[in-house]
């Protein structure tokens, strides 16, 4: 049976730093995801999601026992996504011009059916358009799939806050998706 | 919207692709944050056990007092404007601003350290000031316009810059910032020709030969952007920018260099070399490169796998050349660890266009689960 996050944590504190890799495989995917929307490059995407799990592990000290784990981290990955891209502004090698879409990069990863594929080139542009705040949330809510609460933790909002905001979220979406749609027909 | 559309949104959502993360981003991570095994102790006694040295630099410690005394100054004032505005009842702090915007290498350095502390708005005043004092001096040029280009000002970033290359054709950083600035503003033709200068000075200069397949790109001129990306690797193998490189190569179907995945680790091959295997320097250095992977990581399984339309004679006769070039450095014993494989007909690949049918091609990869069948576990 998986021991829980809070169980691991526990174990990691009392010096097992090796648990800490099933953390690290719990959520790497998740992390890794979020980072390649931010950066739009597979390799900063690595390199981020390594930092974000190394600064995480240098805090967990700072975890409170009983609050969620995913939530915090995903709460310092995006915090360290921002700093990132404000970092990326200062740099000069040009890298921030040229990078290449998710498709572009992974379409062995993808169905072959080429409608499948346009449609999901379409959702993902459809979601790119979207701010990055209300894209998360829709991403978080229903790939994620984490509760309506937890999301509130992360973005700090009320759960009402965080059920309208999706709401409108979705209304966006979709406004941008028959947008995409017109405009390809 | 209706419930049903909202419906069909959220599935369309959840079924969503997401990427895969990198095979070894578990094992980096956990290699980083492996704990320094040495006690506190040892690590003070080893401390106390290395011999140390003082380094006396009078301008070092003149500069750093000038930065001591502005920062003060300049902390005074900030903090006086957020309560009110500078009143003349701070006479000291002011007249120990304008001392240091008086002497430019005084204003020079404040600026500077203003600037490495994220305080660009605060640190332009010092460097304009030391620029204008000394308009000449191609270092001051250099950091105005790297101040301006912080705040966001690309036309002054641009002058300061041409100012300090008047002073000194050949600074390669002012050229290199000079053609960052051309590339961000989209004029492409003078970027290229800012880091062709630099390359002309400084032939492996890694920003300028990236950004220079950059602009190619951008310019859509397929034909130069793969010279300059095949230049580039042929300076740089490692990291991200030669993965992009390659990547770049590749889905402009150029497949001189390769990525391949060894293990937890991904190497950049001259694919070429390894399929014209004629006895080269260039040949002995790519077998060098498989081999010392090979060598350092005794778990390492590698296969070889070669493609040769119509001729797998010709596909063998390779895979055989390769897994001998190899056993020439690593030794025979070890090359049970490499496994050969051979096709007549064409690799089919994924690039950004679709599939790609390559006539000649060479496919490694390396499996970390070889266990050697002389040494018995115990």
């Amino acid at each position: 049976m998986d021991k829980s996050d809070n169980h691991i944590i526990k174990q990691v504190r009392q010096g097992d730093t090796e648990s800490y890799s099933k953390l690290v495989k719990r959520y790497q995917k998740a992390i890794y995801n979020l980072m390649y929307r931010i950066s739009q490059s597979n390799d900063d995407a690595a390199e981020l999601t390594q930092d974000v799990f190394c600064k995480a592990f240098e805090k967990l000290a700072y975890f409170k026992d009983g609050q969620r784990f995913f939530p915090w981290l995903y709460t310092l990955a995006a915090n360290h996504g921002k700093d990132w891209i404000r970092g990326q502004a200062r740099k000069r090698d040009g890298l921030q011009v040229y990078s290449e879409g998710l498709i572009q990069e992974n379409s062995s990863h993808l169905s072959n059916g080429i409608e499948k594929r346009q449609e999901i080139r379409r959702m993902l542009g459809a979601l790119a358009d979207l701010p990055h705040e209300k894209r998360e949330m829709l991403i978080l809510r229903y790939k994620q799939e984490l509760s309506v609460s937890e999301l509130g933790e992360i973005f700090n909002l009320s759960t009402s806050a965080v059920k309208m905001r999706i709401h409108r979220s979705l209304g966006l979406l979709k406004k941008f998706l028959s947008e995409n749609h017109d405009t390809n027909e | 919207m209706n419930e049903s559309d909202t419906e069909k949104l959220i599935n369309r959502l959840q079924q969503l692709p997401e990427l895969e993360p990198p095979p070894d981003l578990i094992n980096k991570v956990m290699k980083r944050i492996k704990p320094d095994r040495k006690p506190f102790w040892q690590k003070f006694l080893n401390r106390l056990g290395k011999p140390c040295h003082i380094t006396f630099k009078p301008l070092q410690l003149a500069g750093t007092t000038v930065f001591a005394a502005a920062l003060f100054s300049l902390g005074m004032l900030t903090g006086i404007n957020r309560v009110q505005q500078v009143s003349v009842d701070q006479p000291a702090q002011i007249t120990a601003i304008e001392n240091i915007l008086q002497d430019p290498k005084s204003s020079f350095l404040a600026g500077r350290e203003l600037m490495t502390g994220g305080l660009e708005a605060e640190a332009l005043p010092f460097l304009q000031s030391a620029s204008s004092s000394s308009p000449n001096n191609p270092e001051y040029a250099y950091w105005e316009g790297l101040c301006y280009q912080a705040n966001g000002m690309p036309a002054r970033e641009r002058s300061s810059y041409i100012r300090g290359i008047n002073a000194s054709p050949d600074t390669i950083p002012l050229l290199l910032n000079l053609g960052h600035n051309f590339l961000e503003q989209k004029q492409l033709s003078n970027a290229l020709a800012q880091y062709s200068k630099v390359l002309s000075l400084a032939p492996d200069e890694q920003t300028a030969l990236y950004n220079k397949g950059l602009v190619y790109t951008l310019k859509n001129d397929s034909l130069n952007e793969i010279t300059a990306w095949k230049t580039y690797l042929h300076y740089y193998r490692s990291g991200k920018k030669s993965l992009r490189a390659v990547r770049r190569l590749n889905n402009l179907k150029d497949f001189t260099y390769r990525i391949y995945q060894l293990g937890n680790e991904k190497i950049i091959l001259h694919q070429a070399a390894l399929i014209k295997m004629q006895p080269t320097e260039r040949l002995r250095q790519e077998v060098e490169i498989v081999a010392n992977r090979l060598r350092h990581n005794p778990k390492l399984q590698l296969d070889i796998v070669y493609f040769h339309k119509n001729d797998a004679y010709a596909a063998r006769k390779n895979a055989l050349l390769l897994k001998r070039n190899i056993a020439a450095v690593i030794g025979k014993n070890e090359t049970k660890r490499i496994r050969l494989s051979w096709f007549g007909e064409k690799e089919i690949i994924q690039i950004s266009s679709g599939e790609y049918r390559l006539p000649e091609s060479l496919l490694l990869f390396g499996t970390r689960n070889y266990t050697n069948p002389n040494k018995s576990e115990i």
